[in-house]
């Protein structure tokens, strides 16, 4: 999802988009307004669309933000976004058109009315719908204040005064959950004062915006949802002549690259600082080049500039073959889909090669004579963005390389059950608490092939499954002797029925996958409904894209079929009465501690 | 130059260029009214590179209007 496309690209891309490929995720869309934004439109579905996403949008009435929010026929409960829009100028108008001239006491005036307002607006929405995502445009601050240079300086000065305003709505945004700004600033300081409004259609249709602050809202907005959505990438494969450093290794040698502290060499450096903060996020690094391996293992080794290790890469494709195939090497490798990565470049063949062949693969050209913008480039990324950074991102990069040292075991012990004891593994699996949320809602989030029914769930919803009675909720953590994964797999068990307990989720991170994890905690979730009394447990399994793997899951483990009424969906069954958990000699089980 | 301009406007409002001719206009095309207005001066102006002025905006209702205001302000 770049920002490159003009308005009019956008609704050439539309139309043409129109007949193809029907997205395969739909989301319901509310846009409270008190100014003119039709036009919002057409960006926000050219990147929905780019997301494979389908939004079906419904514009509120003109000025009737607080009716509105109140309105059931425009907030309904499968309503699952809406976005506030409420620019001052058409909100408090004085505080824009002639802040100067307020006392003391009508600024406190305008200030309540704000609160109020935003106070109740949020309260109407949220008692007709829990969990639709509420975005809040924030206000920007002018770029010509009332008083001039100095307003910053002034403790009453206008800028200070809307900067208030804004704390007003963080913190109402900030009392319900699932609840965002969407930063005016950032847009206004990316574009520039002119070229962010268009007063032309402010005075002829109460609609303040250019098109490229309405291509930027959208922007924000899709960038929210994807990130809401669980379609965050989680690699990061990169070229290595001409991206990481200056030239062609294999003609110019480690002295000749371009890689140093000074100008021009200078922007590799940053940009490879670039990549290693992404890596501290959990981005997992990948190399893919034409190239003699050696030659690139030694500048990583040799170099003295380089800043990327080769432990900080995961996985590595250095050969004379096409890129596309080695990207999907890769991916195999590190078990991830395509749609996870993100391909870098400088040249634009390869780019498009790459796209032609893996259109799910995210690609990145970085321009020849632009290096300098490199690291700029990265950064302005906003596919890598997580609703929050767990502890386990911090260790993922790192979790990566562990498990190449793991490949490399597997390829020299030959039978599985050999290797899998080699491995010293350590499971624990725990009743969940508030510590763990972020990570299960995570993985809800992310995880895609061995995911029985893919339910994708907020932090707050795992929060209320965990403090209610009906549900238990499960995390499953694993240990090898190459280090400590974290949490890879979590469960979510219905039991608000008394003769049945149901689950409603079970997913195990592909990290963990080959071995047999997922039956120790099967095992583990099964006798945990029986020492509570169930005599029966039942699993759904809801086929995605992704999770085929599971298909036969059930019934690989005995679970008997049962009717369903939905196509996509299968329920099986399992009695309990007599079930015994199995004697595991690949693990050690380390006990659970109930909170 | 009618070509180029029939192409964008089939686009921004989304229908066939087929439906679209000389002396079409916002009385002639229903979906061209005033919110899509604002859709078609934003393509044009895409399209085009140019800015057109606030005067000129609600007598572009047309497309024998819009090429004349394309002449003079390319």
């Amino acid at each position: 999802m770049t920002l490159q496309a003009s308005f009019s690209e956008m609704q050439k891309y539309l139309k043409r988009s129109e007949k193809n490929k029907l997205p395969s995720q739909k989301i319901k869309l509310t846009i409270l307004r008190n100014i003119t934004l039709e036009p919002i439109e057409v960006p926000l579905k050219y990147f929905a669309q780019q997301s494979n996403v389908k939004t079906e949008i419904t514009f509120g009435v003109l000025d009737n933000i607080f009716q509105d929010s109140g309105d059931s026929s425009k907030i309904t409960p499968d309503t699952g976004a809406v976005l506030i829009v409420s620019p001052l100028m058409a909100l408090l108008p004085k505080v824009i058109d002639n802040y100067a001239s307020l006392s003391k006491e009508q600024k406190q005036k305008e200030y309540q009315y704000l609160y109020n307002f935003a106070d109740a607006v949020l309260a109407r929405l949220r008692q007709l719908n829990k969990s639709a995502a509420i975005f809040w445009l924030d206000f920007e601050t002018p770029y010509a204040p009332s008083f001039g240079i100095n307003d910053i300086n002034l403790a009453n000065g206008q800028c200070q005064f809307i900067h208030r305003l804004n704390q007003c709505i963080h913190s109402l945004l900030a009392k319900h959950d699932d609840s965002y700004l969407i930063r005016s600033d950032a847009i206004l300081r990316k574009l520039g004062s002119e070229q962010f409004y268009d007063w032309r259609y402010w005075h002829i249709a109460r609609a303040p915006y250019s098109r490229n602050a309405l291509i930027n809202i959208a922007h924000q907005f899709q960038t929210y949802m994807n990130m809401l959505m669980g379609k965050s990438k989680k690699c990061l494969v990169l070229d290595c002549d001409g991206t990481l450093w200056g030239g062609i290794i294999g003609e110019d040698g480690i002295a000749g690259i371009g890689l140093g502290s000074n100008y021009p060499n200078v922007a590799f450096k940053a940009f490879q600082t670039a990549i290693i903060d992404l890596y501290s996020q959990g981005v997992i690094i990948a190399l893919c080049s034409k190239n003699n391996e050696e030659d690139v293992i030694d500048v990583f080794e040799q170099h003295p500039d380089m800043q990327l290790t080769l432990h900080h890469i995961a996985a590595k494709r250095i050969n004379w073959n096409d890129k596309a195939t080695n990207i999907k090497e890769i991916a195999k490798e590190l078990n991830i889909g395509l749609n996870s990565i993100v391909f870098i470049d400088d040249n634009p063949f390869e780019i498009e090669w790459v796209e032609s062949q893996l259109p799910d693969v995210q690609t990145l050209l970085l321009e020849k004579g632009s290096e300098i913008k490199y690291a700029h480039q990265l950064k302005e990324l906003t596919c890598f963005d997580k609703q929050s950074i767990t502890s386990e991102d911090a260790l993922k990069g790192n979790m990566y390389q562990s498990q190449k040292l793991r490949d490399n075991l597997e390829q020299k012990t030959s039978n599985l059950e050999d290797f899998l004891s080699s491995l010293d593994m350590r499971v624990s699996v725990q009743l969940a608490d508030s510590s763990n949320v972020a990570r299960i809602a995570q993985q809800t989030q992310k995880t895609n092939q061995f995911n029985l029914t893919t339910k994708r769930y907020s932090e707050d919803q795992i929060l209320s499954f965990i403090s209610l009675d009906g549900y238990a909720v499960f995390a499953l953590q694993l240990e090898d002797r190459f280090g400590d994964m974290g949490i890879v797999g979590s469960a979510i068990i219905d039991l608000s029925d008394p003769l049945l307990a149901k689950i409603d989720t079970l997913l195990l991170s592909c990290r963990a996958l080959g071995r047999q994890v997922e039956l120790v905690f099967l095992d583990h979730l099964l006798s945990y409904c029986q020492g509570i009394g169930y005599k029966a447990v039942e699993g759904m399994f809801i086929a995605s894209e992704k999770n085929q793997q599971v298909e036969a899951f059930y019934k690989n483990n005995h679970f008997i079929a049962q009717d369903s009424h939905n196509e996509n969906e299968c329920l099986w069954q399992i009695d309990i009465e007599n079930f015994k958990p199995k004697k595991w000699n690949v693990f050690n089980i380390l006990p659970h501690t109930h909170n | 130059m009618e070509s180029k301009l029939l192409k964008v406007l089939s686009d921004a409002l989304g229908i066939p260029e087929a439906e679209l001719n000389e002396s079409s206009s916002t009385e002639t095309i229903k979906k061209w009214d005033s919110l899509m207005h604002m859709n078609i001066i934003f393509a044009v102006e895409d399209a085009y590179g140019i800015t057109i002025p606030d005067e000129k905006l609600s007598d572009s209702t047309s497309v024998k209007a819009l090429l004349s205001i394309i002449e003079l302000e390319v």
